[in-house]
């Protein structure tokens, strides 16, 4: 991903433009959100990553780049109608810390109901993929590898609808745009091979309805890509995601659950990954427990058994806006969280990786 | 035995403070808004609801954690966690903090969107009860 693109830059011109314009009434919220971690994979036989756009990850000693990163986000508004987000996420990528903007749009609030984005965009291919990022508002340590494939940010638009009926909350997020990346790939004999993975056409539909302590949601992306190979030829690739989860939190127990398949148009990738979690509320305290796997169905995986984590941890609010979170987990070295796996190393065998974080709004 | 009725008073007033802890709260809106029911409130201060405009308390002060434990049965921390998904994903702003219950009656008082909770003793002709807290 570039830094910022020349949309994102065609973006931030029009919004200085209408800052200078609505000078007089403007409104501007600063915040943000990040994490501080210690991560440690208990193996020399693999490193181990959270994001499929990192090349470098814990082996045998704590490493705190892998989990630590941090995002501020400015927003203005305009008028009732125009406002603009922007928001910075430094995080490790590749093998160091990099800046990028995530979000970067302007909005209008076209009626009560609908809103209209344009600009940079973090797609929400799954559940809680818009904010795998902010580590406060989740329960655990990091989302499962299993079903949060990374996506890059998109530079399009969005669409968001949200009404009730009958008691239930609806919300509609339909998102086009195209997104491009650097990512790394796990391919058992070449080894970890990175890729710039352009994605020519990304579009994505979110469906949400709520009730009481219950969410359900199904979510569909689709993408046209090319995977850039450095060492063989471009590859590419018409992808689909398909998407069911679904949440309860009645303020003590709290239960998720999340299933998705993943197809290519050449069947060498397809996927199906899915986890179940959930945790109880003591106070300020949260113990929890994930199980997670990912069944490797494409003609690309031959022999690479299911990848399957279970984790268990514990959230502790702290103080105001502070969360510190304990996580222990095991997890299968034929998961896509392992990278440089040392040859020979038998995929069926797990790790245990562990992860100390301090979590923090503002 | 004029200790021991010293001793009863001082209970006596120590359990009164206790449950004046609970004191009776409301929701309250512009005069020209409609009622709420339960879900409603919920949603407008959880940040669900797009159209409202929640006006929130300071977080030091009893009555908010005690009416987001009420409302939403939920501790000011997760409240916090369930916010900040919907910030930093540009769905909302965080709620604008005011300093007592007179400052929110005058947000109130001002915005037909606003919706905001006070105690019910503070409740006058400027702003309208939308929910009773029970």
């Amino acid at each position: 991903m570039l830094p910022v693109p020349r949309t994102a830059a065609w973006w931030l011109s029009a919004l200085a433009v209408c800052t200078t314009a609505h000078a007089g009434d403007l409104d501007a919220q600063f915040s943000g959100y990040g994490t501080v971690a210690a991560t440690y994979a208990d193996t020399h036989a693999a490193a181990y990553r959270t994001s499929w756009q990192q090349s470098r990850g814990s082996r045998g000693k704590v490493d705190a780049g892998v989990d630590s990163r941090v995002g501020m986000q400015l927003d203005l508004s305009f008028d009732d109608t125009f406002s603009a987000t922007g928001q910075a996420l430094a995080q490790r990528l590749g093998d160091r810390g990099k800046v990028t903007a995530e979000w970067l749009y302007a909005q209008a609030q076209v009626t009560p109901e609908t809103v209209v984005r344009a600009g940079r965009l973090v797609l929400p291919a799954f559940m809680l993929s818009d904010v795998r990022n902010v580590g406060y508002s989740q329960h655990w340590a990091h989302t499962p590898y299993e079903v949060y494939l990374t996506f890059p940010a998109v530079d399009g638009a969005q669409l968001l609808w949200r009404d009730s009926w009958q008691g239930v909350r609806f919300s509609v997020q339909p998102t086009v745009g195209r997104a491009e990346a650097d990512m790394y790939y796990e391919r058992g004999a070449t080894g970890l091979t990175p890729a710039r993975t352009v994605f020519h056409r990304l579009y994505g539909l979110s469906v949400t309805a709520e009730k009481g302590p219950w969410t359900a949601r199904l979510g569909y992306t689709g993408a046209d890509a090319t995977i850039e190979w450095s060492t063989m030829p471009a590859e590419p690739l018409k992808y689909t995601f398909s998407s069911l989860g679904l949440q309860y939190d009645d303020g003590h127990l709290m239960a998720m659950a999340e299933m998705m398949i993943g197809k290519t148009d050449t069947a060498h990738y397809d996927i199906a990954g899915q986890y179940v979690t959930a945790g109880y509320r003591l106070g300020s305290w949260m113990p929890y427990a994930t199980l997670a796997w990912l069944d490797y169905e494409g003609t690309a995986f031959s022999r690479l058994p299911d990848a399957r984590t279970s984790a268990v941890g514990v959230r502790w609010d702290v103080v105001k806006d502070v969360a510190v979170k304990a996580q222990l987990e095991r997890a299968r070295y034929s998961g896509q969280q392992f990278i440089d796996v040392t040859p020979g190393t038998d995929p069926r065998k797990s790790a245990s990786v562990g992860t100390l974080s301090v979590e923090f709004v503002f | 035995m004029p200790n021991v009725r010293t001793l009863l008073a001082a209970l006596m007033l120590a359990t009164a403070a206790g449950t004046a802890g609970a004191r009776d709260l409301v929701v309250v809106v512009h005069p020209s808004a409609t009622a709420l029911d339960k879900e409603q409130v919920v949603d407008i201060f959880l940040g669900r609801a797009p159209k409202a405009v929640p006006v929130d308390q300071t977080h030091t002060a009893p009555i908010r954690a005690e009416f987001y434990r009420e409302v939403t049965g939920r501790d000011l921390a997760q409240v916090r966690a369930v916010w900040s998904r919907v910030i930093f994903t540009g769905k909302a702003r965080a709620p604008k903090e005011y300093p007592d219950s007179a400052a929110v009656k005058k947000a109130v008082a001002e915005n037909p969107r606003a919706v905001g909770y006070i105690e019910k003793s503070a409740v006058d002709a400027t702003v309208k009860v939308a929910y009773e807290v029970p």
